[in-house]
C-alpha cells in the first residue's frame, strides 16, 4: 500500500492551555487525521481538542544554522527581564 | 415460538450484551492485523466499547436471575442456541470494506435503541446504561459513516468492494428493523423500522451503492437461530473457561 501522507499532532489538554505537539501519524485525509489523532492520542483522556497539521508544511530550522541563530544571545543577560525587582503578589514569573 | 427461562427484561439485557460482546469478539480478530497502525488501534479501540458495553449488559442480567450467575457464566457457558445477539454481529469480518460497514450499521441500529432507552424513567438500569453507551456509539458512527463514504466514493476498486459488502450483508439487515416480542414494551417496532431506513439512506444517498433486489431473509438471532459462525466464535471465546472453570488470571 502506498504510504499515506504523514500529520503532526496537536492536543490541548485543558480549556485554557496551549495546543501541544504530542506526535505524528498516517492518515488520507484531514477527516481521517483528526479520527485517528483521536485513537492513538486522546485514550487517556489526555485532550479535548486536537489539531492536525500536513508535516509538509512545517517549516524548520536548520540545526546546522544553530550556532549563528542561537549562539548571539547567550552572552545577552540584559535581554532577560531579571533586573527588576517582583512584587510579592506577582507569582509564577 | 421462542422460549427460554428467562423474563423479558432478562432476555432484553442479554439481547444487547450478546449483540455487543460477539461483535466484539469479531472485531478483535483485526488486533494486530489492521490496515495500519493507527486503524488496528481505532478498531481495537471499538471492539473494547463493545466489550464494555456487553459487560455493563451482563451485570445487570446476571443480578436479576436468580441463583449463582455471573457475567462470566453468562459469557462464557451458554451455547450458541442461548445466544441472542443480532446474526450481523456474528458475521465474519471479510475485508476492511465489508468490516466497515458492520460497524456502520451496528452503530445506526444501536444509536436509535440506545435513544429509545433514554426516554425512560430515571431510576432504570437501561437508561443509566444507555447515556454511558450513547456517546460511544456516537463515535463508532462518524468514524464507520466516515469509512462508508471514503471508500465507496473513492476508487473503483474500493466501490466495487463496498458494493460487493453490500450484497452480501444486506439480507443480514432486516433484523436489524425488528423488536423481538421480549423487547416489545420498551422498543417501538415501527419507530425502529422508520428511523433505521431513514438514517441508513441519508449516509447510501450519498454514495452510488445499489441495494440488492429486494427480498426478506427472516434472521432470527435474536431468537437464538445462528449461522454456523457463532458456534466456532463461541468454540475459540469460550474454550479455556470450559476446560478449566474459573481460572482467573
Amino acid at each position: 500500500m502506498e504510504q499515506w501522507p504523514l500529520w503532526e499532532v496537536f492536543i490541548r489538554s485543558k480549556q485554557g492551555l496551549d495546543h501541544k505537539h504530542v506526535g505524528s501519524l498516517h492518515a488520507a485525509d484531514p477527516e481521517m487525521a483528526i479520527l485517528n489523532a483521536r485513537d492513538v492520542y486522546t485514550r487517556r483522556q489526555e485532550g479535548v481538542s486536537i489539531w492536525v497539521v500536513k508535516s509538509e508544511h512545517i517549516h524548520a530550522s536548520n540545526p546546522d544554522e544553530a550556532e549563528s541563530l542561537y549562539d548571539p544571545s547567550s552572552d545577552k543577560a540584559y535581554r532577560h527581564p531579571t533586573f527588576y525587582k517582583l512584587p510579592d503578589e506577582i507569582k509564577h514569573m | 415460538m421462542f422460549a427460554n427461562d428467562y423474563n423479558d427484561s432478562v432476555n432484553l439485557l442479554l439481547f444487547l450484551a450478546d449483540t455487543n460482546l460477539i461483535m466484539s469478539q469479531r472485531l478483535a480478530e483485526w488486533c494486530g492485523k489492521g490496515p495500519t497502525l493507527e486503524l488496528d488501534i481505532a478498531l481495537t479501540n471499538i471492539a473494547l466499547d463493545y466489550l464494555g458495553q456487553g459487560r455493563l449488559f451482563y451485570q445487570q442480567a446476571a443480578s436479576e436471575i436468580s441463583g449463582v450467575t455471573s457475567e462470566d457464566s453468562l459469557a462464557y457457558f451458554r451455547d450458541a442456541d442461548q445466544y441472542l445477539n443480532l446474526q450481523l454481529s456474528e458475521l465474519p469480518n471479510g475485508h476492511w470494506g465489508q468490516t466497515v460497514l458492520k460497524v456502520y450499521l451496528l452503530a445506526e441500529w444501536q444509536q436509535i435503541v440506545y435513544s429509545r432507552l433514554l426516554a425512560l424513567s430515571d431510576e432504570q438500569f437501561l437508561k443509566k446504561a444507555a447515556s454511558k453507551a450513547i456517546k460511544e456509539t456516537k463515535y463508532h458512527l462518524q468514524w464507520s459513516s466516515q469509512w462508508m463514504l471514503r471508500l465507496s466514493n473513492g476508487t473503483d476498486e474500493s466501490f466495487s468492494k463496498m458494493q460487493q459488502a453490500i450484497n452480501h450483508i444486506w439480507p443480514y439487515v432486516h433484523e436489524l428493523k425488528q423488536v423481538p416480542s421480549y423487547a416489545e414494551n420498551v422498543l417501538s417496532q415501527l419507530q425502529l423500522e422508520e428511523q433505521f431506513s431513514k438514517n441508513v439512506s441519508a449516509t447510501l444517498d450519498q454514495t452510488k451503492l445499489v441495494l440488492p433486489a429486494h427480498f426478506v431473509f427472516n434472521a432470527k438471532g435474536m431468537y437464538g437461530i445462528h449461522t454456523e459462525q457463532l458456534s466456532y466464535i463461541l468454540a475459540e471465546m469460550q474454550v479455556i473457561q470450559r476446560n478449566h472453570p474459573n481460572l482467573t488470571w
